[in-house]
């Protein structure tokens, strides 16, 4: 049975009404909600019901890494509480731990902010593209501790993401420039560096991000500005995600009438920024290379479940 | 000086931006300067060249980045400061200017015709088309490729904030050419899976880059990347012969509300980014004129023999920096 609280969350991941650190810590709490509420015979049957709600979830996540890690972790409990004997009650207790581990967001903006803080030049001028959680978040420390000069920005259309990155930062007194997504080469080029959030980090260090992140990186290279990916390690995906993410535009994206019907509006709200453009990920971790992120990956270990669902999906 | 009618009123309307585009900008002038010379009861050649000379000024003065309309004062005063150097008669003066507009008018009859053809090759069977943006330069390649029997589909961008784009899709659906649209922020995802692109033109410079609309260069850059061919198409009248005084194009700004539609934010965010770029010499595949296509390296090669007036030369620094 798909408990209501999975079916509202499917939907607010469908009209990408989450962003994915955001959707990552929600994930985590629907689903520690619904194994509280369930009080079934046997592991078994409790498992077997939490799977099914993943996968109704699964089937309307966006291409997120932070979901997607949490239900690895939540699966990866559940099979190796599969195969010990242990109560429902520590299954729980697990849960709670991991949920806790993801609560101190400003910690976790500030050691970005430790990294980043190394290498920006003095008065940095700083271009991002869209809207990220942590971008904000890093950005506002490191306006705090008197490290920006100027924060530049595109509207990140169709849903002007940007907009907000440029509100909230203006809103505490950081001095921000809005220019329209075509204009983002000038933005670049009067700018020291670029700084990406990013949805996925994937096993070879390519990234799935905001649609036009990937044209950022191309101009960045052609100005010869560094971009950097600045993110929450759980972003760091050991599951080949990229290979089907859907999410495509509609008529309704452009916003504007038009007198055709119907119009083909073709185009998808992510892209892929191969490694080759990035100079280096910021993370909790500290500044990490690409072959650092292949090494993480090595190391995480993925649900068998979740794997042979992705393997079946594909 | 009091000027003939003819020139207030295209002042007025250049003013006013009543006036379509640059090429119809450019006819405009051409007829009130003719109509000067026509009209004119200036007893000597020198009178005449007064005459032109000040209708030249007012429009300078009133005249935006279009290269077309500076090309036909350089035409035009080109033509009378020759035969003054040459101490032709007033009436043989007059003759030259009429043929000189006769010529224009020739060239603006058949120069999109030629160019039509000449992009329309380039263009093959099951052919994905890039187009950046509107230009009816590029509609009348495509339209010629459709002519020509051939099967292919338009890919555009919205070409934010004025959304020109979307006049491309509504002239492609009326020439039932199949098209597809898309976000800006998109278009590496266009571009990738075309087999050619196509962006019309604002002006050339003498170095062969080209000034035009927000995005162009974007889209050069990532064809680049991917492979893609990238043109432009525009006739020679676009080619800014004031580049070959140093001179740098002028763009304008976007403007708040063009980004804040109807929205009205009082936080501290200045919008900032011009409407036009620059696309560098080495992003360009070829410029597709009359004369055929023309490498970037070669567009200084066309300006030099292009006519052009040394009085207008003498002004245009000054109509560069808005000091008219």
């Amino acid at each position: 049975m798909i408990a209501q609280e999975v079916i509202q969350l499917a939907d607010r991941f469908q009209k990408l009404e989450l962003h994915a650190a955001r959707g990552g810590r929600e994930v985590l709490c629907v689903l520690l909600e619904l194994i509280e509420e369930r009080s079934k015979t046997s592991i078994r049957e409790l498992a077997d019901e939490v799977r099914e709600n993943i996968t109704y979830l699964l089937k309307s996540l966006p291409p997120y890494a932070p979901p997607l890690n949490s239900i690895n972790q939540v699966l990866l409990i559940l099979e190796e509480m599969e195969t010990m004997p242990v109560d429902q009650q520590e299954i729980k207790r697990q849960l709670v731990v991991l949920k806790t581990g993801t609560q101190n967001i400003t910690l976790l903006h500030r050691k970005i902010a430790d990294g980043l803080a190394e290498i920006l030049p003095p008065e940095a001028v700083i271009y991002t593209h869209t809207l990220s959680e942590t971008v904000l978040g890093v950005l506002l420390e490191l306006y705090r501790r008197g490290r920006i000069h100027r924060v530049a920005v595109t509207e990140s259309r169709p849903n002007n993401d940007g907009w907000t990155t440029a509100l909230r930062l203006a809103d505490k007194g950081v001095n921000v420039c809005l220019t329209i997504d075509a204009a983002m080469p000038a933005a670049i080029e009067n700018s020291h560096l670029m700084v990406s959030g990013s949805e996925i980090i994937n096993p070879d260090g390519s990234i799935v991000g905001k649609i036009g992140t990937h044209l950022a990186a191309m101009v960045c290279q052609y100005y010869q500005k560094p971009l950097y990916v600045v993110a929450n390690s759980n972003k760091i995906c050991p599951i080949p995600w990229k290979d089907f993410y859907h999410n495509q535009f509609t008529e309704s994206d452009l916003g504007i009438p038009s007198s055709i019907s119907p119009l083909q509006v073709t185009g998808s709200y992510f892209d892929i920024t191969p490694a080759r453009y990035i100079c280096a990920y910021a993370t909790e971790k500290g500044l990490l290379c690409s072959q650092d992120i292949s090494e993480k990956v090595n190391e995480m270990r993925v649900s068998r479940w979740l794997t042979q669902w992705v393997a079946e999906s594909c | 000086m009091l000027n003939h009618p003819a020139i207030d009123l295209v002042c007025e309307r250049i003013s006013k931006d009543l006036i379509g585009g640059a090429a119809d900008t450019a006819k405009e002038v051409m007829s009130a300067i003719a109509q000067v010379v026509e009209d004119s009861k200036a007893a000597s050649l020198e009178a005449l060249y007064g005459e032109m000379d000040a209708a030249c000024l007012a429009i300078l003065k009133v005249c935006p980045s279009f290269a077309p309309p500076i090309n036909v004062l350089h035409m035009m005063m080109g033509t009378i400061e020759s035969d003054l150097e040459s101490l032709t008669s007033l009436e043989e003066a007059k003759k030259h200017l009429k043929e000189t507009e006769k010529s224009f008018n020739t060239f603006m009859e058949t120069a999109f015709e030629k160019i039509a053809t000449i992009g329309a090759e380039l263009i093959k069977e099951g052919d994905k088309v890039f187009m950046f943006s509107m230009t009816s330069s590029v509609w009348k390649v495509l339209r010629k490729a459709k002519a020509q029997g051939k099967k292919f589909a338009v890919l555009v961008t919205e070409a934010r904030p004025g959304n020109e784009g979307l006049w491309t899709v509504d002239e492609m659906y009326k020439s039932g050419i199949p098209v597809e649209v898309s976000i800006d922020a998109c278009l590496g995802e266009l571009i990738a899976q075309s087999n050619i692109a196509f962006a019309g033109v604002d002006s050339v410079a003498a170095d062969g880059s080209v000034f035009n609309k927000a995005g162009t260069f974007l889209s050069a850059l990532v064809a680049r990347e991917y492979g893609v061919p990238f043109y432009f198409v525009t006739d020679t009248l676009k080619f800014d012969t004031a580049t070959l005084l140093g001179l740098p194009f002028r763009s304008e700004l976007v403007h708040y509300n063009e980004i804040f539609v109807e929205k009205k934010y009082d936080t501290g965010v200045t919008v900032v980014g011009s409407l036009f770029d620059v696309t560098p010499p080495r992003l360009i595949t070829a410029i597709i004129t009359e004369l055929g296509p023309i490498p970037p390296s070669s567009c200084i090669n066309v300006m030099w023999n292009m006519r052009r007036s040394k009085r207008i030369s003498e002004l245009l620094p000054d109509w560069a920096h808005n000091k008219l």
